[in-house]
């Protein structure tokens, strides 16, 4: 590669620096502005796409093999599998003759509580 | 060709380095090796250890199922706790400790380098850490048993709360050592599993397409890229369950906003692609042995390859039919029921390619061959009996009985237990340059598959009346000590010491013809894989000259040939020979 | 061992085996990271109260720590580009501020650690905590060991030894950024 083009490629790094280090301020500001749902739109929207660019410009998946990026999206998939099969159950309070009450209602028992621990090791001061 | 034979740093291969081999101290030979032989070897030996104290539990508390609450022979008086604590490892150390590193780590180190035609794995050092770390993770798993406290004694499965608070299951540190030591096997495996794919992938002889490499080698890929994909929920739920016991987290109790089923989730999301991970492997043995004694192509390759892509890709939709009973969502029960009655389908495609190789063949009765075909027998009675469980309604009169159990040992001692004897006949001349004792081996084969049915077919109708599964004692339930049950329950107990008693059979076999069998030759079975192309045992770089490929293994009786077989890497008639790659 | 190890230099699946490994690793680092991110999600969106103790994390902290480990990934992309001109200690020199970054990073998340547990934000008043907890440090680890490797290759870089790592540590070091995007937003920004 001649020096050229190395202080070119150098160049363009320090560009994709410039816009990830930029993108997470748009979220904070958008958190700090108080959006509500936008902000978690915006910080969504942020995170897809400095991992985008990450993935591209850095990690150069697009220069390997086509199987490299399938693979890891099956990792992604399965993970996504892994939520949506699961949070049903996770995420539902009451099912087949049974109810997580403590969940509903979990101001009052947001505590540990442990019958065997010696007294004063579970933390009991609010804050 | 061109592409092959140059390296990564455009340097052309050299030669194989196995005439530098001088002899080294036994420690640097045996236990520092980065040969993927040696490396095999020590995951054979640990495992095989470890599937002696996995029996030696499953007959303790099988007597004491039969005859409760008296001493068992060798062992004693049996408590609760300690009932407990082997049926938990039981599971364990069987399916971590002998399934895992027997059929995936010995096996896949031993058999890809040679099958693909390389000189070792691609990353020797990282093979032999992985070994380590899996010893680290034994001797974690077995200094448990014997804390104050005892081992873990919360099945195999750990589910919470049990596993999660030590005033449930009452082993402070045993518990907490029981997780540390599975999740140390998983980072292990990881290592192990991606040297086995970068090897299979990258490191294949000149000339291999993927159609030509050997369906043992496509097993165990495809089982390590599922176990790639399915472990590391597992790895975190680990970490989150050894906070739960040891940091006062509560991730898996209700009572401050976690889920105790979310443990299940995460523990079946593997659990369940595990089957698949060392069923796979089995199955790639048996696609080498069948066409090689039956001495007739493979039927369908291209068949079986799909049927088990298919089936690693369905098992990651089924693992909820574990949990029909846990409170789980029904209509996510109704999903769960229908991909795993779905999954039969591939499973069932890949026992008709096994039965359509045997037909009108000509069948040798090798005792590889009779281990391979007991394992397409008894497989199918275990794959036939999960359509029962794996129907929700019928799941929930079955769930936690014998019934399951049978079912559960149907599938996993043709995998585990008939598997690797299937692996471990075949390639044993191989591994250690000597044949097994033929009449020995069939002794063995036959006392051990007899007394395997009578271990599990009873179980399946006591199962059926209503065993429950966690009893530690029937004597304290009247109603299950009828006789017929206790007549099923002794069959089953004195099974499983007869069978523990025949290893004794297998063990002489495998030590004595190590040093005194008849020598083996580099090719005693005609075979075609490029593992027999080489010596037997094949030296450190294992092929004198490198071989390039030309044709599918399993080329056997092809009507062009005088002799029935074709190996991988015989240059094609009136090619002449081609430079092969690294000589000089 | 002695000798070169043939099947290392071959690359039948058409890239080199360290690379192929490299994404190897991340492929299944995904599941990992996955697999405690998801159930955080679910108990999250389950639990709107978890909000107020997201709202005690430093947000502030976060954004710096997130601008840090972004500009230590570029250092390691310098690294590469210096490691393809053939430059070794320059590539040395841009490995080790990478890895300086990193462990600042580690310091900075050891302080927001302890002011965390010096609140009482310990993980057993809740399980918000829990979840935090064990991401992140999930994550330190893999930055701690990330940092290690990059010294150890910036070591043999320095003597124009396997230039061609450079480029892979360099992959890894990416993608540890990568997930510390999805635990910054969230973890700190979403609310």
């Amino acid at each position: 590669m001649s020096t050229e083009a190395a202080t070119r490629e150098e160049r363009k790094y320090w560009r994709i620096w410039a816009i990830l280090i930029s993108l997470p301020l748009l979220s904070l500001a958008a958190q700090q502005t108080g959006m509500g749902w936008l902000a978690i739109l915006v910080s969504v929207v942020v995170m897809l796409t400095s991992t985008w660019f990450a993935v591209t410009t850095w990690m150069h998946v697009h220069l390997e093999p086509r199987f490299v990026p399938y693979l890891c999206l099956l990792g992604i998939a399965a993970m996504f599998l892994l939520f949506f099969m699961v949070a049903p159950d996770v995420m539902s309070h009451e099912g087949n003759n049974w109810q997580n009450r403590s969940a509903d209602t979990p101001a009052h028992i947001e505590r540990p509580v442990d019958p065997l621990a010696p007294p004063g090791a579970a933390a009991e001061t609010h804050h | 060709m061109a592409l092959h034979s140059i390296t990564a740093h455009g340097m052309p291969e050299l030669q194989g380095h196995h005439d530098v081999h001088h002899e080294e101290h036994w420690f640097l030979k045996y236990c520092w090796s980065t040969d993927h032989k040696m490396i095999a070897k020590q995951y054979l030996v640990t495992g095989l250890l470890m599937a002696l104290i996995g029996g030696f539990f499953a007959y303790v508390f099988r007597w004491q199922l039969a005859f409760p609450n008296q001493p068992v022979p060798f062992f004693g008086v049996v408590t609760p706790a300690s009932y407990n604590m082997m049926i938990t490892q039981h599971g364990t150390i069987m399916i971590f400790y002998v399934a895992m590193p027997v059929l995936l780590a010995a096996f896949g180190n031993y058999l890809i380098p040679l099958m693909v035609g390389a000189d070792d794995m691609v990353f020797p050092r990282l093979n032999r850490a992985s070994y380590q770390v899996f010893l680290i993770s034994s001797v974690i798993l077995i200094w448990s048993f014997f804390v104050p406290g005892g081992g873990f004694g919360g099945a195999w499965t750990a589910y919470p709360p049990l596993s999660a608070g030590s005033q449930y299951n009452l082993t402070p540190s045993g518990s907490t050592l029981w997780v540390v030591a599975v999740a140390v096997e998983f980072v292990a495996f990881l290592m192990g599993g991606i040297n086995f794919i970068v090897t299979a992938m990258n490191a294949r002889a000149p000339g291999m397409k993927f159609v030509d490499v050997p369906l043992a080698v496509w097993m165990i890929v495809i089982a390590s890229v599922m176990f790639m994909m399915s472990v590391g929920p597992l790895i975190a739920g680990s970490v989150m369950l050894v906070m739960d016991q040891n940091f006062g987290t509560h991730f898996f109790d209700p009572r401050t906003g976690g889920d105790p089923v979310l443990w299940q989730h995460l523990f079946w999301f593997f659990g369940h692609p595990e089957v698949y991970v060392v069923l796979l492997p089995a199955l790639g043995f048996l696609a080498e042995i069948l066409p090689v004694f039956s001495r007739k192509k493979l039927f369908g390759y291209r068949t079986l390859l799909y049927s088990s892509i298919g089936t690693a890709c369905l098992s990651f939709f089924v693992w909820a039919h574990h949990q029909f009973i846990s409170g789980i969502d029904p209509r996510m029960a109704n999903v769960f029921a229908a991909t795993t009655v779905l999954i039969s389908i591939p499973i069932a495609e890949i026992m008709f390619v096994f039965i359509a190789t045997l037909y009108r063949s000509s069948i040798q009765f090798t005792v590889p061959m009779l281990w391979a075909l007991s394992f397409v027998a008894e497989f199918l009675v275990g794959g036939v009996t999960g359509i029962f469980l794996g129907a929700s309604g019928a799941d929930i009169h079955f769930h936690d009985t014998y019934f399951v159990l049978a079912h559960f040992h149907y599938t996993f001692f043709p995998i585990a237990i008939i598997g690797s004897f299937a692996g471990l006949t075949y390639w044993f001349p191989k591994m250690f340059g000597r044949h097994l004792n033929e009449g020995l081996g069939r002794v063995h084969f036959w006392i051990t598959i007899i007394s395997f049915n009578f271990i599990w077919m009873p179980l399946f109708f006591t199962g059926i009346m209503g065993d429950h599964r966690r009893i530690y004692s029937f004597a304290n339930f009247p109603d299950l000590m009828t006789p017929d049950r206790i007549l099923l329950r002794e069959i089953s107990s004195v099974a499983t010491a007869v069978m523990g008693i025949a290893q004794v059979l297998f063990f002489a076999n495998f030590f004595w013809s190590m040093y005194k069998g008849r020598k083996a030759e580099d090719n005693p079975y005609n075979a075609n894989t490029l593992e027999w192309r080489c010596p037997s045992p094949p030296p450190h770089g294992n092929f004198a000259v490198m071989p390039t490929v030309y044709r599918s293994p399993y080329e056997y009786n092809h009507p062009d040939r005088e002799v029935d077989f074709w190996p991988q890497d015989e240059p094609p008639a009136g090619q002449g020979e081609l430079r092969p790659e690294g000589a000089h | 061992m002695s000798g070169q190890i043939i099947a290392t230099g071959r690359s039948a699946a058409g890239m080199p085996t360290g690379k192929l490994a490299v994404w190897m690793v991340i492929a299944s680092e995904i599941p990992i990271f996955g697999g405690i991110l998801a159930p955080y999600l679910m108990h999250r969106i389950g639990h709107p109260d978890w909000g107020q103790m997201a709202a005690s994390l430093n947000v502030w902290i976060g954004t710096f720590n997130t601008g840090l480990l972004v500009t230590s990934s570029l250092f390691a992309m310098l690294a590469h580009a210096a490691a393809e001109r053939g430059d070794g200690p320059l590539a040395a020199a841009r490995l080790r501020l990478a890895a300086y970054g990193g462990l600042v990073f580690l310091c900075i998340k050891a302080y927001e650690w302890y002011a965390k547990i010096s609140h009482d934000h310990v993980p057993q008043t809740g399980t918000f905590y829990g979840y935090y907890f064990s991401a992140t440090g999930l994550h330190g680890i893999h930055i701690l060991a990330g940092v290690a490797i990059l010294l150890a290759i910036a070591a043999q870089a320095e003597k124009g030894k396997n230039l061609q790592r450079v480029e892979l540590i360099g992959i890894y070091w990416h993608f540890v950024d990568v997930v510390w995007f999805f635990l910054f937003h969230i973890f700190y920004i979403i609310r």
